[in-house]
């Protein structure tokens, strides 16, 4: 789908929804919409694709009966309210990957808060090459732009406050029992469901842009076979289906106030929300490898920067910088 | 893991940190003399007891136990026998430019286990050229070179730790 139809796409999403229950005219429609007349039932083809609840009302125009869970950008701004994050918000249908489309906006001076979201992704990315699963109208794949004032030393500590976004988002929706896995997957049941990616630019002590991208499985009803044993979605965890656009206008409003706080402490609230709800901070089992090497060890907490305390088995105080960290059995 | 920046000695496959807390071994117990081997690298490490105080400046002559040969920019075959090599000092060359690391994290030479690495040394880079990846939890920092120049020395292996402002290459910016 081009540029130009997500956009009518979007605006005709809006008008529906501004006039929900009301009967909105195919003149009215092809004003604001800057189409012909006749054309207007084309585009009400279009939206019904896309699970748009539209009924036809002769020779008068169209009723919205029930709008589509779309990530399009007029809708997810009625989640907003007056936040700063989402202000500008580009959407797409398909994507490669929102964090590589953000890094390009980023460089060109993509403000702060500015937002990508995708219903599909083609090569969503996760570490160090690795794939993200990014099933079509099922996820969140969104990427926001942010511009901290934080020295980068700091900057990992953004992927913690991440975490707690989500976290507080879904709490916020449909409390339910949670737990992060160090830095920042958010896991119930036993499984991942959302995959946190961010990236940095800097120089001379200041951050110039961070990307950071969130892959959230929300109305998964299946996982490849690959996936499944490790893997799960909101839908999976509570039995229902979950609204995408609610969801996203939570975790960017939660986003936005636990950044600023961290330009206001250097993130010593966030370290220590991060502790309270984690069971990984502290006097956790766990295995850490890294490179194709493993030790295993017991945490020990997180020091000022974020990075995990491992006791060695041997006794030994280790800070783990990097690599996966996974509960010991 | 506590890591100090060192003056870079012969190239091996013993980190500097290493290095560094072998020296630091030493001195502490008041030894002439120290010797180690690991993975086919054997170090030995002299104390001059007169300056004490400069421990890196000691002597440390590199023996590889291996008949591979290393890439080196110092001319000298360092051998056993050997006289003391001269430490490159490149914090005074100022034709040499140390890329340092931002933060404190670890050092990926190439973007994913699959590919090349970003540069080698004997690489012609351009200002605002990728030379590596320092993550942090998840936070990836590609580091770019600020100068054009060659690159003459590689710090860090791949997926070792790196410490804030620890050198990660050197750079000659005229040749």
């Amino acid at each position: 789908m081009d540029e130009v139809t997500v956009r009518k796409i979007d605006k005709l999403l809006n008008l529906l929804a501004d006039h929900a229950t009301l009967v909105v005219s195919g003149e009215k429609i092809a004003r604001e919409l800057g189409v012909s007349r006749s054309s207007v039932w084309n585009w009400i083809e279009k939206l019904r694709a896309l699970g748009c609840e539209i009924e036809g009302v002769q020779t008068t125009g169209y009723r919205l009966k029930k709008l589509p869970d779309l990530l399009s950008p007029q809708l997810v701004r009625r989640e907003l309210a007056n936040s700063n994050f989402g202000k500008t918000i580009h959407h797409f249908f398909e994507i490669d990957s929102t964090n590589k489309y953000a890094v390009k906006l980023a460089m060109e001076e993509a403000a702060e808060g500015t937002v990508i979201l995708a219903e599909e992704q083609t090569a969503g990315l996760g570490r160090l090459g690795r794939a993200w699963y990014s099933e079509p109208l099922k996820g969140i794949y969104c990427t926001v732009i942010l511009r901290p004032s934080l020295p980068p030393a700091k900057a990992p500590l953004i992927n913690l406050a991440a975490a707690l976004a989500v976290h507080d988002a879904v709490q916020r929706i449909n409390p339910l029992k949670m737990d992060i896995r160090w830095p920042n997957d958010l896991i119930a049941d036993g499984k991942k469901f959302c995959g946190i990616l961010a990236e940095m630019n800097q120089e001379l002590g200041r951050i110039h842009w961070v990307t950071l991208g969130f892959g959230i499985n929300v109305n998964h009803t299946k996982f490849p076979a690959e996936l499944a044993e490790i893997a799960t979605s909101l839908r999976l965890v509570t039995g229902k289906n979950w609204s995408r656009l609610e969801l996203t206008g939570q975790i960017l409003k939660a986003l936005e106030s636990s950044i600023r706080s961290m330009e206001r402490d250097s993130g010593r609230e966030v370290i220590r929300r991060w502790s309270a709800i984690s069971s990984f901070a502290d006097r956790k089992p766990v295995v850490i490898t890294l490179d194709g090497a493993s030790y295993r060890g017991v945490t020990a907490g997180l020091d000022e920067n974020g990075f995990l305390k491992v006791q060695r088995d041997d006794g030994s105080l280790e800070t783990v910088y990097t690599g996966s960290v996974r509960e010991a059995h | 893991m506590s890591k100090k920046s060192t003056k870079p000695g012969e190239s091996t496959s013993m980190d500097m940190g290493e290095m560094q807390r072998l020296i630091d071994l030493g001195e502490k117990n008041g030894l002439a003399e120290l010797e180690v081997e690991k993975s086919g690298v054997r170090v030995r490490i002299k104390y001059t007891r007169d300056n004490p105080m400069a421990p890196a400046a000691s002597p440390a002559t590199l023996v590889h136990a291996s008949s591979t040969p290393v890439a080196s920019s110092a001319s000298q075959p360092a051998t056993a026998a050997a006289p003391p090599v001269e430490t490159p000092s490149w914090e005074e060359d100022k034709d040499v430019f140390l890329v340092k690391s931002p933060i404190v994290g670890t050092f990926y030479g190439a973007a994913d286990p699959q590919s090349p690495p970003f540069v080698k040394v004997g690489d012609r880079v351009k200002v605002g050229q990728v030379l590596c990846i320092v993550e942090a939890m998840k936070l990836m920092n590609e580091i770019e070179s600020d100068v054009a120049g060659e690159i003459i020395k590689v710090f860090v292996q791949n997926a070792q730790p790196v410490e804030y402002s620890e050198n990660l290459f050197a750079i000659r910016t005229h040749s």
